[in-house]
This record gives structure tokens, sequence and C-alpha cells, in this order.
């Protein structure tokens, strides 16, 4: 699978410069995974919930302490160095820094989505349910991204640790990377997550949710609605 | 009627519903939805989730035939009309065993056999054979295996919650407010889940509850404590829920007399449970439907 892509998803989880690509060390992939799927069985709750709140509305800060305080516990692993962070920087460097980290993640997504999908589907395993998700995380991730740009952040010099804006940023980081595991895991094993049908669903309706719907004229989707439900509905 | 009492809608309802005549359903479930106003009408995110999941399976497969049984023929483009009808016959024809074949062997595990995704996965082939016949295979290709495919899908999608939120209400965003008390009550209530789940492993049942169905469940519970809803009815296709319920209030039960927490620390959380779940009914479709008849 392509080189160009895992780095994107790579930087995103921080590892470490010296074990990128190719040293990539597999089995804590594979803790990665277990725990990812334990977590999935456990706090699903936590997760549409948060995830719908990012796309749907990012502002609603009350609800987010309480989300914050329940994917702390699901979090402590994924994000050891946030508190040295939150410490060492101010609330602007590192909004700044999240949102180059997105930046790049979208960019790298995008620029490997078409090789992508063609590697996969060559392969001996074609699989569509890993390529539809694929195109599902690169729109979720870019949608928070687009969302997050119009964040206001009045005081840009206070320390990250005091500001109340680090909040979303924190569970953006949180989501993004939880979304995007599967998607890694594809890379460095040819393994299909689970649970991905659930967490595409997930996906779906939250981007779904988030849309005035304007479907182009060639789309099949919107052929297909037509013809399975519309004439049914004039019908009755 | 008092205002703040709603029909919730479970999974299976909902494909009843919007797939009626696809699935040959009873149009009473069509015409009981319609009778509910907007606010009666509910249905949870996670359920709609669940749907769409259903959907989402489905499309992939039928995306994955036409890819393997059209696209990777490289003579599409060169057939004539009635060579490309009779090859979407035969296809129309061995439907059920090329989706069969093409799950075994590349999705075994990932999407469930059979049912309602095959059900759907071959209507949305049917549907699609006159796109397949129109458009030449570059620009199948872009829908079909390329990025425009998640496109038709949430478009497909959108049609379809636009269909819904025209006679219900989706809960996407709810603020329910965790504190000390919820979360002791929500713990008798995992218990009595778990309790429910043993019971029926130790039966000999291999079918429990899904992780989806316990969360809605709480997501019941905590919509009534928050007083969001003063009487929520679950409208479901099985008795999953009903006993899910019965055996939860009989935890709940057990902890008010002193039976299953000796020393009463929870009695209190107890009472207050009970007192909220008995809010909660389940019904069949099919009881509500020979309901309204009567």
């Amino acid at each position: 699978m392509s080189a160009d892509l895992s780095l994107p998803l790579e930087e995103y989880y921080k590892v470490p410069n010296e074990m990128k690509n190719r040293n990539f060390p597999v089995h804590l992939l594979e803790k990665m995974r277990d725990y990812l799927v334990k977590q999935y069985e456990e706090n699903l709750f936590e997760i549409y919930e948060g995830m719908l709140m990012l796309i749907l509305n990012p502002e609603d800060k009350d609800k987010l302490k309480i989300l914050l305080k329940e994917v702390e516990k699901i979090k402590e692993d994924f994000e050891l160095y946030n508190s040295i962070l939150e410490n060492n920087t101010t609330i602007g460097e590192y909004v700044d820094m999240v949102m180059n980290e997105l930046q790049k993640l979208i960019d790298g997504l995008k620029k490997n989505e078409e090789e992508f999908y063609k590697e996969v589907l060559n392969s001996d395993n074609p699989n569509f349910l890993i390529t539809t998700y694929y195109s599902l995380y690169l729109r979720f991730v870019t949608t928070v991204y687009l969302k997050l740009h119009k964040t206001n952040i009045t005081k840009p010099n206070i320390k990250t640790k005091d500001s109340r804006i680090k909040d979303i940023f924190n569970i953006t980081n949180f989501l993004v990377g939880f979304f995007g595991t599967p998607i890694l895991i594809y890379i460095k094993k040819k393994e299909v997550f689970p649970y991905i049908s659930e967490l595409s669903g997930a996906l779906l309706h939250a981007l779904v949710a988030d849309r005035t719907p304007m479907p182009s004229k060639d789309s099949l989707g919107y052929y297909l609605f037509s013809k399975i439900h519309v004439v049914k509905n004039e019908s009755k | 009627m008092s205002q703040n009492e709603a029909f919730f809608l479970d999974t299976n309802i909902l494909i009843k519903w919007i797939y009626r005549e696809i699935l040959n359903e009873n149009p009473a479930v069509e015409y009981f939805i319609d009778s509910l106003s907007k606010g009666q009408c509910v249905i949870l995110h996670i359920n709609l989730s669940e749907f769409e999941t259903i959907i989402y399976d489905a499309y992939n497969i039928t995306s994955h035939v036409i890819y393997a049984k059209i696209l990777s023929k490289q003579d599409w483009d060169k057939l004539g009309v009635e060579d490309k009808l009779r090859v979407l016959e035969d296809i129309r024809k061995d439907f059920e065993q090329i989706y069969d074949q093409i799950l075994t062997k590349y999705y075994n595990g990932q999407i469930l056999p059979g049912g309602i995704r095959q059900i759907l996965a071959k209507r949305f082939f049917i549907e699609l054979e006159g796109k397949l016949i129109d458009s030449n295979l570059e620009a199948l290709r872009n829908h079909i295996a390329l990025n425009q495919r998640t496109d038709d899908l949430i478009d497909y999608i959108s049609g379809i919650e636009n269909t819904i939120r025209k006679n219900c209400t989706i809960l996407n965003n709810i603020n329910l407010l965790f504190n000390d008390d919820i979360i002791k009550e929500n713990q008798l209530i995992y218990e009595g889940i778990s309790k429910y789940i043993r019971n029926l492993k130790s039966e000999g049942y291999n079918k429990t509850p899904s992780r989806n169905d316990q969360i809605i469940f709480v997501y019941l519970f905590l919509l009534l404590r928050g007083r969001i809803y003063d009487k929520i009815v679950f409208i479901t296709d099985d008795n999953d829920f009903e006993r899910m319920h019965n055996t939860v209030l009989n935890h709940l039960k057990d902890i008010i007399n002193g039976n299953a927490d000796l020393r009463g620390d929870f009695k209190e959380y107890a009472i207050e449970a009970n007192d909220i779940l008995r809010k909660l009914v389940i019904k069949g479709i099919n009881d509500l439907i020979a309901q309204q008849k009567r």
C-alpha cells in the first residue's frame, strides 16, 4: 500500500520519526486495534454523541465538558503528550498546531484517495467497505476542519490549559484519531476493522445530518431514491 | 394524550416502513406512522445509524457485484444494447448466488448474511440497470468504484432522511447531563441488562441484545429521567426489548426488596430508576395496529 498515505496518518498519531513507515511497529498497531475494539464496544455512547456534536454543534460548551470527562478515560492512552502540550503552549499556538495537522491529514488523504481505491480493488481481496469508509472519513475530517476554521479565538496568548476553547480541539484530536485507525490498520495489516459497517453508519448519519440536500443531477443516489421512494409516495 | 408522550421507532420498524413495498409489508405500518404527529413519532440517532448501516452494507455489495461482473470486463463499452441486457439479466437471475459468493469470499464476518441486505442489494441493482446500459465504462467506474460512490450513497440516504423527517422527529443532539445520581442509577440498569444477558445465555439462547440495543435502552431511560418525555412507547418488531425491560425491572425490585443489595446502599436509586422505567412501554407493532383497528 502506498507509503505516501501512511505518512500523513502516522504523522497524525505522532509516531516518532525513527519508527515511521517501513519500521512501523506492527505490534503496537495490534495493541491499538484490540484497544479500539474494546473501547468501541464499551464506549459507543460517548463516541456517537461526540461525533454528532462535533459536526452539528461544536459550540455546545456544556455538552463538551461532559463528553470530555467521559472520553477522558479512553483518551489517556491515545494522548499522553497532551498535558505537556497544554502546559507549554498558548491556545493560539495549540489551535494552529491542530489545524495544521488536520490540513496535512486532509491533503494527504485527498492526494492518495484514488490510488487507495485502485490498490484495494485491484488487490486479491477487493473490499468496498474500506474504500467507502476512506471517503467517508475524508469527508468527516474535512467537515470538522471547516467547522473549526470558523472558531473565534479571542485571547490567543493565554496558556492552552487555561483556555476554554481547548476542549473542542481536544475532542477533535481524539475523534479524528479514533476514526482514522481503521484506515491505518488496513494500510499496515490489510485487515478490515470488525465494526467498520457500524462506524460507517455513524459517519454517514452525521454527514447527512449536516447537509442541505442538493444532489447533482447525475447522482446515482438521487436516481435510486426517486425510483424506489418517490414514485411510491406519489401513487399513494 | 399528554404533550410529552412519544412513540419511538426501533430499527426494524424503520425498515418495515421505508421499504414496505419491497418487503411486501402490511401497509398498516405506514398508516400507523402517518397517524402520528411529527412530535409524537421519534427516532433516536442510534436507530437511524443502524438503519443506514444496513443500506450501506447493501449498497457496497451491489457495487461489488457490478464491479466484479461488469467493470472488470473491459468489453462492456463495446457490447450492443441487447448483449448488455443479456449480461444484466444473467446477473439478475443469479443475483442471490452471486451475492452470497461475494459475501463469503470477501466480507466474511464483516457483513451479516442474507435477509434484508440481500433484498435491498438486489433492488438497487435492478433499479440501476438502465444507468448501467446508458453510461460509459469510465463514468460507471467513477460511480461504482471511485469517489462518486460515497456522494451517491449520501444523496440516497439524505433523500430517505428527508422522507423520515416529514413524519418524524430525529433526536440528534440530546443534552443528557450526567451527575453522580444518574451514574448510580445507570449502573443498576446495566446490572439488570447483564443479568438479562446471563439468563439468556444460561437458557441456551445465542441471540443476546446488541450493544446498540443496550445503549438505546439507556437512552430511553435518560430521556425519561431528564423529563424530556413523560412517557415513551418504544415500537419494535421482536420481544428483545420487552424481555430486557422486564429483567431490568425485576433486578430493581430485588434491590428495593433488599434481596440483591443487603445493605440497602442503592435502594433509593433503585426506587427512582424503577419509577422512571415504569413510564417506558414496549409495544409490538402488530399489537398497536390491532389496537388501532378496534
